[in-house]
């Protein structure tokens, strides 16, 4: 059974989501704080399978959790799910896009919260195998991580093109990009196993 | 070699003379008025003597009068050369005054050589018998002389007279093109300045002047720079600066002004330069328009789009508090069983939803991420039942 960890301050729907996600058939587990969260994730004895993080929080918001998640390789590869009820800015888009796996608009009903949650394991669990056999071919390590963001988002190039159609693309930015997506593609292109 | 003694009160008339003269070989004295031609006479006689008629202290006709009586000079012929006045009687009282010529103003140096000429033969024949004989009395003389110089005074009036009317007309013209240089200048609607090369504030209408906040006596002989706001010090003197090089003959800024209160007047500048012949800067001419309302108006416009868009952040930051207990509420139906009392609770979230949906959609940016998460999957199209 998949463990799913929730990080909300509502008391109330944490609640509910404790009761959907067991008919479901996950085992949920709640912290009501970011830094609740990174704490235990610290203690080395829980490892969630996936995260639904909402944004609103304080003292410490969603933002600032799933950095902080990101952050450590202890368990920066835990997939997380953005649980709120407000879209992002576009700032914030183009910070964190590459740091989550999904995006849930509260409300929602149960089929949606079943449908979508297993979605991204499945897909997650496709994208390890691939990275995992590309590592025993040699892949290296810090192109392997960044294939694992280019997957999880798809958003490499989006990413690109939104700085371009918002205005803040620098020159900077494009050498950046360019570098990471040639090496990526060529080194990928190496490694037979990966579908194209 | 011939002496000829010219006597005209105009030293430029003598100067003609003097150049035709001694071009064809005559010696020239001059004298300015009768009195000084018969002393410089008396002492060293001339051959000839040319005169005009209306001098000052001794005027033609009473030097020719004295001329022909005086026992030395009275066989020098006489030639009066005039421009003045062209009566007949004039010439007949030259005449019976003892003159040999009456020569009117101007006469082409060649006919006035080849009269010269023809006086001087002449005289040469009649040396031995001068008539000393007058026909007229004295009185009489005096009478026809008094009528003739009347005469010619007249005429200079007239001329006089009319010199005036001319200037007075030009004099007129002027002021009139002055009046509607003023008008313009004291129209009030548009500031108009003219300063020096320096930027001194030479002139300042009094439309300025109000914009300003000063009196004309306050501004005249200062530095327009020291009026100008600090942030716009470097802007100015650089426009100043391209109009000095030449760059251009005029510029536009958009600047501000410190007003004598301590207020800021917001102005659009036209300045351009004005130029004598030689290109070099005479007057910088300034013309100005208060555009503070239009800068306030821009302001206001600015603030309140900002606090639109605050207010939209505001709203969208309410939506997901809304969005909580709609999910809660959600959340709880789904995990009852569907009878018709969870139906029509479903039904009730999903018109709140859609209205918080709406809410959300007037804030543009944020259509622009959902767009951008659902083409990236990151979103899906969502169900509430």
């Amino acid at each position: 059974m998949s463990k799913v960890l929730c990080v909300d301050d509502n008391v109330d729907l944490v609640e509910v989501l404790t009761e959907m996600l067991t008919s479901l058939m996950f085992e949920p587990y709640t912290v009501l704080g970011g830094k609740e969260c990174i704490d235990l994730l610290n203690g080395g004895s829980f490892k969630p399978d996936i995260i639904l993080l909402d944004i609103m929080m304080s003292p410490m918001d969603g933002w600032t959790t799933l950095r902080n998640i990101r952050g450590d390789p202890r368990y920066d590869k835990i997939p997380v799910m953005m649980l709120t009820g407000k879209y992002p800015t576009m700032a914030e888009v183009n910070e964190y896009v590459t740091l989550f796996e999904g995006y849930l608009m509260k409300p929602f009903a149960l089929g949606f919260l079943s449908s979508e949650i297993n979605k991204v394991l499945s897909n997650v669990k496709k994208r390890e195998e691939i990275i995992d056999d590309a590592r025993s071919k040699g892949a290296d390590e810090l192109m392997l991580s960044d294939y694992r963001k280019l997957s999880s988002t798809g958003c490499l190039l989006s990413q690109f093109e939104t700085i371009i159609t918002d205005g803040t693309f620098t020159k900077e930015h494009f050498v950046e990009l360019d570098e990471r997506f040639e090496n990526i593609v060529k080194e990928l292109k190496e490694i037979k196993s990966i579908p194209e | 070699m011939t002496k000829v003694l010219v006597v005209d009160d105009n030293p430029q008339n003598i100067y003609l003379l003097e150049t035709i003269l001694k071009s064809k070989g005559f010696d020239v004295a001059s004298a300015t008025n009768g009195a000084e031609a018969l002393d410089s006479a008396r002492i060293d006689p001339p051959d000839l003597i040319i005169s005009d008629i209306l001098m000052p202290v001794m005027d033609g006709f009473k030097l020719c009068r004295q001329w022909k009586i005086d026992g030395k000079l009275k066989h020098i012929p006489f030639i009066f050369y005039t421009a003045e006045y062209t009566d007949p009687k004039a010439e007949k009282f030259a005449s019976d005054l003892g003159a040999e010529r009456f020569v009117i103003k101007p006469q082409k140096p060649d006919e006035l050589i080849r009269i010269i000429r023809e006086v001087l033969d002449e005289s040469m024949k009649n040396r031995a018998g001068p008539s000393d004989e007058r026909s007229e009395s004295d009185v009489e003389v005096l009478q026809v002389y008094n009528d003739v110089l009347f005469r010619k005074l007249e005429n200079k009036v007239k001329e006089l007279e009319a010199d005036i009317s001319e200037r007075k007309k030009t004099e007129r013209a002027l002021r009139e093109s002055e009046e509607r240089f003023r008008k313009v200048f004291e129209s009030g609607t548009v500031g108009i300045a003219l300063y020096s090369p320096e930027i001194r504030i030479l002139q300042i209408n009094e439309g300025f002047c109000k914009m300003l906040g000063y009196v004309e006596g306050e501004l005249v002989g200062k530095n327009m720079i020291d009026f100008t706001h600090e942030d716009y010090k470097d802007l100015t003197a650089r426009s100043i600066e391209r109009l000095r090089a030449g760059e251009r003959f005029s510029d536009s800024v958009e600047k501000q002004y410190i007003r004598k209160d301590g207020s800021i007047l917001w102005a659009m500048i036209k300045i351009s330069t004005i130029l004598d012949a030689d290109g070099r800067i005479i007057f910088f001419i300034v013309f100005a328009n208060d555009i503070t309302e239009q800068k306030k108006l821009e302001e206001a416009r600015k603030k309140a789009l900002r606090q639109i868009e605050s207010n939209l952040e505001q709203l969208a930051t309410l939506n997901d508090e809304i969005r909580n207990p709609l999910a809660i509420i959600v959340a709880r139906l789904s995990l009852e069983d569907r009878n018709r009392s969870t139906e029509q609770m479903i039904r009730a979230v999903q018109a709140i939803d859609s209205i918080v949906n709406r809410l959300d959609q007037g804030w543009a940016e944020s259509a622009k991420v959902r767009e951008f998460l659902e083409r990236n999957n990151q979103i899906s199209g969502r169900e509430i039942t």
